[in-house]
């Protein structure tokens, strides 16, 4: 069972995304539109996450709204494929209908010729100016500077120092910078439980071998990594691939609390401050100082 | 007669263990149990002047499986017999023969044969026999996404990309005659000088 699953009050059976109608593109600039049919029946009593919220709708008595009129799983990638990918960003794809049945399965734009970052503008900046305030490359970003945040969000590129840092006095306490990478077996959270990937990137943290002989630490030795938020202890994993200063917990692993408390998962949230990064609101998972000891 | 052999391209292995991944699909492998496997190599070292680091340590991918090699010591060393050469040139295990000693994975130096917890025999790659008496790709190479594998007429290979047969850590390529042809990494020349180890022996 999933950490979050654990914490659930409630688990309705969802099904996979093999067993539901789905279209998604490579972000927001990507060149691409992927189809992803429904390729089984979902088994037993699973239904698709959408078809969950449908049947909640009907207990609401909002169907007709949620659903725009009826619209299953199929019927909005069809929308969306005609409505909404066809009239901005891919003009030329196929009809949802012919792209489904042709079987490719994906969309590619075509590129006729090379093409050049910024090419219109830099012959002609005034015929064509960027997407910016002033319509120019901007250095100083008047739009940031209004954020009134000029210490967390310059309106210069610039260093800044983070808010758990080793130059301040905390860096005493907890000399050791941590990061979390997106790690090879897994996509975020998805696929720990996945023994053939897992397998082959097990989860460790990663410590170069300066650190780890200052601390009388061996490669493959429990260790215990530690700061004022919380502490996990891991099996060990000495690489030069890291920099002295900074250990490696990669980001995605499952929460798995020992009675005591302190995670067995390699969990690196733990570690993470809750405050969010000053402009994305994202989770600051590179910005931890911890220290590390043999368990 | 042909002998068949694989290319594996080290300069462009980016060491994500797709290959490993896709031949224990195919083959039904328990985690763990590896035909094809990759080995990380690390070696450098950081320079620490005065605060700033430089210098900085390199890496690279092996990828192997059973190199079905042309003088195979596996097949010298096996008691019953079971480890045999194959008309298509490949090293294969009878299981009918097979008593699962193990001496095999001592003699080779690419420690290739693996036991079958399962079955208790000997188990190793295979070339994807069902695969190329179809003309296809054994799975491992068609999985990679950086193509950085390939496979055919070792001959055909040797025309195509040369014909280096190790690369740190393998073995001499006189120990056994391996049907092997390697792109070395650029770092590679440096690894017996520049304290190059295996990083990853955990999941071999």
């Amino acid at each position: 069972m999933t950490p979050s699953a654990k914490y659930a009050d409630l688990v309705l059976p969802a099904c996979t995304q093999f067993e539901t109608w789905g279209v998604t593109d490579g972000w927001k600039y990507g060149e691409e539109v992927f189809l992803a049919p429904k390729i089984v029946d979902p088994p037993f009593e699973t239904k698709s996450d959408y078809r969950i919220c449908v049947d909640l709708s009907k207990k609401f008595g909002v169907y007709e709204q949620f659903t725009e009129g009826g619209r299953d799983e199929k019927d909005w990638v069809a929308w969306f494929v005609d409505e909404i990918y066809r009239k901005t960003r891919f003009p030329d794809m196929p009809p949802f209908r012919k792209f489904a049945a042709s079987n490719a399965g994906v969309y590619t734009k075509p590129v006729y010729e090379p093409k050049i970052a910024l090419e219109k503008f830099s012959q002609n900046p005034l015929e064509y100016p960027l997407n910016t305030p002033s319509g120019k490359i901007e250095i100083f970003s008047v739009e940031l500077f209004k954020e009134g945040q000029a210490d967390e969000i310059p309106p210069v590129a610039k260093y800044i120092r983070e808010w758990d840092n080793p130059f301040d006095e905390k860096a005493e306490k907890y000399p050791l910078q941590a990061m979390g990478h997106h790690y090879n077996p897994r996509v975020h959270s998805t696929h720990d439980n996945n023994q053939w990937t897992m397998n082959g990137f097990p989860q460790r943290v990663f410590i170069n071998p300066a650190d780890a002989s200052k601390r009388g630490i061996n490669d493959g030795d429990m260790v215990r990594i530690w700061n004022e938020r919380g502490a996990m202890i891991l099996k060990s994993r000495i690489t030069k691939r890291i920099m002295p200063g900074v250990i490696d917990i990669p980001q995605g692993a499952w929460y798995d609390p020992d009675e005591k408390g302190i995670d067995r998962g390699g969990n690196v949230n733990i570690l993470t401050s809750e405050k969010w990064t000053p402009f994305a609101k994202g989770n600051a998972q590179h910005t931890i100082m911890v220290d590390i000891e043999k368990a | 007669m042909k002998t068949y052999g694989f290319y594996i391209d080290t300069v462009n292995c980016s060491g994500c263990k797709t290959c490993q991944v896709a031949c224990q699909d195919k083959n039904d492998l328990e985690p763990g149990h590896l035909w094809r496997k990759i080995i990380d190599i690390e070696g450098g070292d950081w320079k620490n002047d005065n605060g700033v680091f430089s210098e900085y340590p390199f890496a690279y991918h092996v990828s192997l499986a059973c190199n079905h090699c042309s003088d195979p010591l596996c097949v010298q060393s096996c008691p019953t017999q079971a480890m045999h050469v194959t008309d298509i040139g490949a090293v294969d295990i009878d299981q009918d023969k097979c008593i699962g000693c193990g001496y095999c994975t001592w003699a080779c130096p690419y420690d290739a044969p693996k036991l079958d917890k399962r079955t208790g025999r000997m188990s190793k790659c295979d070339l994807c026999y069902d695969r190329i008496t179809k003309n296809e790709n054994p799975s491992c190479v068609d999985a990679c996404p950086m193509r950085a594998l390939d496979f055919g007429d070792i001959e055909v290979l040797k025309e195509k990309y040369g014909n280096t047969r190790s690369i740190f850590p393998l073995a001499s390529p006189e120990l056994t005659k391996p049907n092997i042809i390697i792109r070395p990494h650029k770092n590679s020349l440096k690894a017996s000088v520049r304290n190059a180890s295996i990083a990853n022996r955990e999941e071999l």
